[in-house]
């Protein structure tokens, strides 16, 4: 019992630290369900963003100058406390890997502007992410946080909820967006 | 008042006396008169100089075209929102709204932009293709993100009065040095060094056109024609004149010359776009050529600046052979005054005339989706803000699914009347495309031909839906899923109803054939009017109705069993809201035309973020969608399975109203929401169903938008199942008739028997022609 308890404390910790942002940013994953279709059903998985390993090759680009892509730091999503050995960094390394995801860095920088107070840019910033990315189930759970922060609950819970059903099977980031569907209904609750 | 001292000369006679001494007065009040106004003409010319705010109508953009890994867009389609943004092919290394070919895509120099979110600086831009989408992009700025780039946005409207001034404004640090040379040169030679008026340039300028033999320099200085442009009429006398010398010696005085010089190239009048006047050059640049005025070349900038002289004289548009003469005058100036070499000269003079092509926004292009920016704006702004304050309206347009859906109704419309003499140019149509996950309105057309202030059928038109109405009968039944899965076997036979006024009512399948007992599934894929109506009564209107208003629609809904068939009437617009709760999970989120204005510092004054509402639980709004993807494999939509087989599975209803006066269709794809209806504005018989008419439509549409499967993967809530051929219960594969279907986790059936069922099977692949 006391194992179990602490196992779910552990998880909402880990989940609360990694923020929006768990593991690899590729389509939503679908194995484990696909499992369960006959073949007569013939099930596509997802082709919406090509394989982000690949690094982009500066000789790509036919002109006198050389463009330099530096090798970027991973982006600190979660900061407020220091990142310990778990899974969840094993996922953030991941992470680094596909750094170079648009949406991953439109992301960051909302995030930025949502800690310097620029709301409105980082709102502005997330909903460009949500036009490139529709699907992308951390998009709009980050989203449904920027919602909690401005005080509006109801459209917090309802994001977290679109959230969820593009999560498929990531149970941090489904976690992640249910504890914040709590906490916003808790601060509805108390606002009425 | 000068006073001679006395001399010894000889004496005064009275007379001289006196009129010296009236002449005196008499000078010294006018000069104190002439002092007195022109401390008055000061004082006002400043105070117009010093606010210097010009009327701005507000500005409609486009979505800016986002370039990033994984979009799916041709080569071509960039090329072709290039062209539109006037930039220019080149074979070189591109400059500043140039591109060029690279191996397998574009290098691509950007302008740079100031959107609502961020700048974006001008860069240059690596892009390549493959499999028609983007593979890669690089940006050379780094610190952006170098994997994204958005291109400036299309400017596809503005909002103005009836007849008005434009302009674009230009900062002095955006007037190219070799403008501003050639303009000094060929206007005002000496305006750095005069104070105002420049006597030796008003001589000179009449000894170089008797030479030259024409008109080719004014003897006004830059500074008197401003005068002239800013505060006087257009009358010409001597007062006028001498005002105009006056005030210029007054802005002389108090500004710089470069703060002049802005100003007049701002000011200066440059032509007439029917209702509009075109002032300054950075408006003229864009009108004339299609570009911004630092991309002109020499020959180009020389025609602008000839055409200060008569602007409606030198219009290139209409007299070319005036304009290119005017141009090689001024080109001969600047190569007497040293701007040009000779050999410059020789070349620029034998270029021809390189003017933009096609119609500017002045056109009835985007004149519908125009219409409903302008009616939300109007809901928000004053009329007078909108038309003076230099506002910035970003919209969700995109010029790429625009144009397709345009193109498609030009291909596709004048195609169905060819069968048909009687309908010819009697078709009419409307098209919304719109995103699918984010209730973007990408393009909305209200007629086969867009025209200004034209009836939008889009947003206007209110016809009868027909069939399309069958899903929400669907759904309502399929929330009930104690009651009802998608195997529910319903009854497809005559049938008559008692009306509450103890009519019959009789409804007939569209062919005339009927089904017999028949699984919901195959029911609404081959949409069966009779086991619509079948499941319609075990349900209830008044079921129904509250379906429709809780997904958000506000008009009347009759309350009568027709209402199961579609007898009743929406715009393709509610149709379009109404879809898009399916096409997004259940999730409602209200049509978006605007995201955001800005004022005309670029300070955000409102942004129209996402609002969603959940309207609609996961396992219905899966089942609802998994029953229009059958639409599109086995029923009244199976063309589009044969015309897309690599895009599914897609989703996709058809309509047909009474006698086919509408043919409606709205299908969706994993990214794109399109509905689309056809018919006559007389509501005549257009003989047209969904499938023969809108359909097509659609296919042409998303043909050019290009499409990605919807991503069927069921939620936690829905597992798959072999059911008996009724749905009552569970059944294995070998059990005859069997089906497998998506089912609510909460309510799945016990185990049925296998031998018992008499529901017949439909095999999956069997097409369907009914509409």
């Amino acid at each position: 019992m006391n194992t179990q308890v602490s196992l779910v404390l552990g998880g909402v910790l880990l989940s609360l630290l990694s923020g929006c942002t768990t593991g690899l940013r590729t389509a939503a994953p679908i194995e484990g369900r696909n499992a369960s279709r006959p073949p007569s059903v013939t099930a596509k998985p997802e082709t919406k963003m090509p394989n982000p390993a690949a690094p982009p090759s500066p000789a790509t680009v036919n002109s006198p100058r050389v463009y330099a892509i530096p090798d970027r730091a991973p982006v600190p999503l979660a900061p407020l406390l220091p990142p310990i050995s778990s899974p969840i960094s094993g996922a953030r390394e991941a992470t680094t890997s596909a750094a170079k995801s648009p949406v991953t860095d439109l992301m960051a920088s909302a995030e930025q502007a949502a800690r310097n107070g620029d709301r409105g840019r980082a709102r502005a910033t997330l909903e460009r992410a949500v036009k490139i990315a529709p699907d992308d189930a951390q998009v709009w759970c980050q989203l449904a946080e920027l919602n909690l922060a401005e005080g509006d609950y109801e459209q917090a819970i309802v994001v977290a909820q679109r959230s969820i059903t593009l999560a498929g099977s990531e149970q941090t980031l489904i976690a992640r967006n249910q504890s914040l569907i709590q906490h916003a209904q808790h601060l509805l609750a108390r606002k009425h | 008042m000068p006073t001679t001292p006395p001399r010894r000369t000889r004496p005064r006679t009275g007379y001289k006396k006196l009129a010296s001494f009236y002449f005196g007065h008499v000078a010294l009040w006018c000069f104190l008169a002439l002092i007195a106004y022109w401390a008055w003409l000061d004082h006002k010319v400043i105070a117009a100089f010093e606010v210097r705010r010009w009327d701005l109508p507000a500005r409609i953009y486009a979505a800016p075209l986002e370039l990033y890994r994984g979009l799916r867009l041709r080569a071509s389609s960039v090329e072709q929102v290039l062209q539109m943004l006037g930039y220019r092919k080149v074979q070189t290394v591109p400059g500043p709204g140039q591109y060029a070919a690279r191996d397998q895509g574009w290098s691509i120099h950007t302008r740079g932009f100031t959107f609502s979110d961020s700048t974006e600086s001008a860069q240059r831009v690596a892009v390549r293709f493959e499999h028609d989408a983007i593979s890669e992009v690089i940006g050379e700025r780094v610190e952006q993100s170098p994997g994204l780039v958005r291109l400036e946005p299309l400017e596809i409207g503005r909002v103005h009065p009836e007849s008005f001034e434009d302009r674009v404004l230009l900062s002095r640090s955006e007037l190219p040095i070799i403008f501003k040379r050639a303009l000094i040169a060929v206007e005002d030679r000496r305006f750095y060094s005069h104070i105002g008026l420049d006597a030796f340039g008003l001589l000179r300028a009449v000894v170089v056109n008797i030479r030259h033999g024409g008109i080719s320099q004014g003897g006004s200085t830059l500074t008197q024609q401003l005068v002239k442009n800013m505060y006087l009429d257009s009358e010409r006398s001597l007062v006028r004149k001498f005002n105009e010398a006056l005030m210029a010696l007054s802005i002389e005085r108090r500004y710089s010359k470069d703060d002049i010089l802005e100003t007049y190239c701002n000011e200066v009048f440059l032509g007439q776009d029917g209702n509009r006047a075109v002032h300054g050059f950075g408006l003229a640049a864009r009108f004339y050529f299609g570009r911004p005025l630092n991309e002109l070349s020499v020959p180009e900038v020389a025609l602008l600046i000839g055409m200060i002289r008569g602007p409606s004289q030198y219009n290139p548009f209409k007299y070319a052979a005036r304009a290119l003469a005017r141009r090689n005058v001024v080109l001969r100036t600047l190569h007497d005054e040293g701007v040009i070499s000779d050999g410059e000269f020789t070349q620029y003079s034998a270029s021809m005339l390189t003017l933009r092509a096609g119609t500017w926004s002045a056109g009835g292009r985007y004149a519908a989706f125009l219409d409903l920016v302008r009616r939300q704006l109007k809901d928000d702004y004053r009329e007078s803000d909108l038309q003076t304050a230099g506002l910035k309206v970003f919209t969700t347009l995109d010029i790429v699914a625009h144009e397709a859906a345009e193109n498609a109704l030009q291909s596709v419309v004048p195609a169905l009347e060819r069968g048909h003499p009687k309908l010819k140019g009697e078709l009419q149509a409307a098209v919304i495309v719109t995103d699918a996950r984010t209730a973007d309105i990408k393009a909305l057309l209200g007629g086969r031909s867009e025209e200004a202030g034209g009836f939008n059928r889009a947003l206007d038109a209110k016809r009868q839906i027909g069939s399309l109405i069958k899903p929400f009968v669907y759904m309502t039944a399929l929330a009930n899923a104690a009651r009802f899965n998608v195997a529910t076997e319903l009854s497809d036979a005559p049938h008559s109803w008692q009306g509450a006024h103890g009519k019959m009512w009789t409804p007939q399948n569209y062919d005339g054939q009927y089904s017999g007992p028949v699984q919901v599934q195959n029911a609404l894929a081959r949409s069966l009017n009779l086991a619509t109506v079948d499941l319609g009564f075990r349900i209830g209107t008044e079921a129904v109705r509250q379906t429709l208003h809780r997904l958000g629609f506000d008009g009347n809904i009759p309350n009568y069993p027709a209402l199961f068939l579609g007898a009743m009437d929406m715009s393709p617009y509610q149709i379009a809201q109404l879809y898009q709760v399916i096409a997004n999970d259940g999730f409602r989120i209200p049509l978006r035309a605007i995201q955001a204005v800005v004022d005309s510092r670029n300070q955000p004054i409102k942004r129209y973020g996402l609002r969603v509402t959940h309207v609609l639980d996961a396992p219905t709004a899966f089942l609802v969608r998994y029953l229009l993807t059958r639409v599109v494999a086995t029923g009244t939509a199976h063309a589009l399975a044969a015309e897309f087989p690599d895009a599914l599975p897609l989703a996709g209803k058809t309509g047909t109203s009474n006698d086919a006066r509408d043919s409606w269709f709205v299908g969706f794809s994993g990214t794109d929401l399109a509905t689309v209806w056809i018919g006559r504005d007389d509501n005549q018989v257009a003989g047209l169903t969904g499938a023969a008419g809108a359909l097509r439509v659609w296919t042409e549409t998303m043909k050019q938008v290009g499409l990605t499967p919807i991503n069927m993967v069921p939620p936690e809530s829905i597992a798959w199942h072999w059911v008996t051929p009724d749905g009552t219960g569970l059944s294995t594969a070998d059990c005859p008739g069997a089906t497998w279907v998506p089912l609510n986790r909460s309510f799945i059936p016990s185990p049925g028997n296998c031998a018992g069922t008499t529901a017949g099977f439909i095999p999956f692949s069997q097409p369907e022609t009914t509409p």
